[in-house]
C-alpha cells in the first residue's frame, strides 16, 4: 500500500491458495515511472530483463511517432537509455534493505529439550534465496558484505532446476 | 416598441450575434487555437461533429476556466448549445496531440520526485524499489510477441509479491 500510494500506481489483490499479496504495475505510465527510478541502480542479472523492457519500451514510442503520437519536435528525447549495473558499495544505498524485502526471510526455532539435548535450543537464522546459478558472484558479494559464510545448495524441484 | 415579441421571436439569431461578440475575447495564450463553430443541439453532436470522441473532450459550459491548465491542451472550441429556444456556450478542450497522456503522467512523477531531490529522498526510494524488484518475489515481464493469438496487444507487466 505505501508503494502503491509513493508511486501512485499499482493494483494490488490477493494470491490465490496463498497467504500473500501481488502488486502488479500494468499501465504504460506506471512502468515508465519505475524503469526510469531503477534504470543504473541494478545490481543482479535480472538487468537483462530490464533491458527487453526498455527495448520494447522505446520500440512502443517508435511505433507511436510513425502513427504521429510522438513529439517530432524531440524524437529522441524519449528513447530510454539503457543504464549499466551498478557497483556502489552495498551500504552506499538503502538497495539491499529492498532486496532482502523481497528475498530474504528471518527465522527463530525453539527446540525443547529431548533426548539428545538437555537445554531448549534457540536458533536465529537469516536467509537470503535466490534461484537460477547466475546469482552466484553478486550473492557472494552480499556475503562478503555481511561477514558471512555462502553456500550454493542445490534443491531438486518437480521442474528440477538448480536453486541457490 | 414591444421588445418581448422581438426576443422571442428571434431568441436564437438573437444569442447568434452576440455571443460570439462574447467569447471572441483575445486569448491569454497565444499558442492555444480558439475555433469557433457553429450551434448545435447536443453536447454529443458537437463532438461528434469535431470528430473527437466525447470522453475524450473535457469541457465546461459557462464556467469560467481557473482551474484549466491551457498549456495542456491544443485546440479550443468554443460551440453553441440549443435547448429549444434557448442557447448556450459551451467551451471544448481537445488534449494536446503532441503529448500522450501517460507521458503528462510520467513527467508528473518524474516532477513529484526532481521536487524532493534536496533532500535526497528519490534516489533512496529508487534503489529500495530496485532491490525490491531484483529480489526472487517480484518479476519483469516482457511479452514475446506484440499482440497474442486472438489479435489482443500484449503489455508489459512488473509485479511484487508479498508473502508472510
Amino acid at each position: 500500500m505505501l508503494l502503491q500510494k509513493e508511486l501512485s500506481a499499482g493494483s494490488l489483490s490477493k494470491k490465490k491458495g496463498a497467504n500473500a499479496y501481488v502488486l502488479t504495475f500494468n499501465s504504460r505510465e506506471s512502468i515508465l515511472l519505475i524503469v526510469s527510478l531503477i534504470n543504473g541502480k541494478m545490481r543482479t542479472p535480472k538487468i537483462q530483463t530490464l533491458y527487453t523492457l526498455i527495448d520494447w519500451l522505446n520500440l512502443g514510442q517508435n511505433s507511436d511517432s510513425s502513427t504521429g503520437g510522438l513529439d517530432i519536435k524531440h524524437p529522441a528525447a524519449e528513447t530510454i537509455v539503457k543504464l549499466p549495473l551498478n557497483s556502489e558499495p552495498l551500504d552506499s544505498s538503502p538497495w539491499l534493505a529492498g532486496f532482502i524485502e523481497g528475498g530474504g526471510s528471518f527465522q527463530v526455532r525453539a527446540t525443547a529439550p529431548n533426548a539428545k539435548n538437555k537445554y531448549p535450543k534457540v536458533e536465529c537464522r537469516f536467509e537470503l534465496y535466490q534461484s537460477g546459478t547466475s546469482n552466484y558472484s553478486f550473492m557472494s558479494d552480499i556475503a562478503t558484505f555481511l561477514g558471512s559464510s555462502f553456500k550454493g545448495i542445490e534443491i531438486r524441484s518437480k521442474f528440477d532446476s538448480p536453486n541457490i | 416598441m414591444n421588445f418581448s415579441g422581438i426576443f422571442r421571436d428571434n431568441t436564437l439569431e438573437f444569442f447568434c450575434c452576440i455571443i460570439p461578440l462574447i467569447v471572441k475575447k483575445p486569448s491569454t495564450d497565444p499558442s492555444l487555437e480558439t475555433n469557433i463553430t457553429t450551434s448545435y443541439k447536443s453536447v454529443r453532436q458537437a463532438a461528434e461533429a469535431l470528430k473527437v470522441s466525447q470522453s475524450s473532450l473535457f469541457y465546461h459550459i459557462n464556467r469560467k476556466n481557473e482551474n484549466i491548465n491551457i498549456n495542456s491542451y491544443r485546440n479550443r472550441y468554443v460551440v453553441y448549445i440549443k435547448r429549444g429556444y434557448h442557447s448556450y456556450p459551451a467551451t471544448f478542450y481537445s488534449k494536446k496531440r503532441l503529448t500522450l497522456p501517460w507521458r503528462d503522467k510520467q513527467a508528473r512523477g518524474l516532477r513529484k520526485y526532481s521536487s524532493q531531490s534536496n533532500h535526497n529522498k528519490p534516489d533512496l526510494f529508487a534503489y529500495y524499489l530496485a532491490g525490491l524488484i531484483e529480489a526472487q518475489n517480484s518479476a519483469i515481464i516482457v511479452p514475446t510477441s506484440e499482440r497474442s493469438k486472438k489479435g489482443q496487444l500484449n503489455y508489459p507487466s512488473i509485479k511484487i509479491t508479498f508473502d508472510s
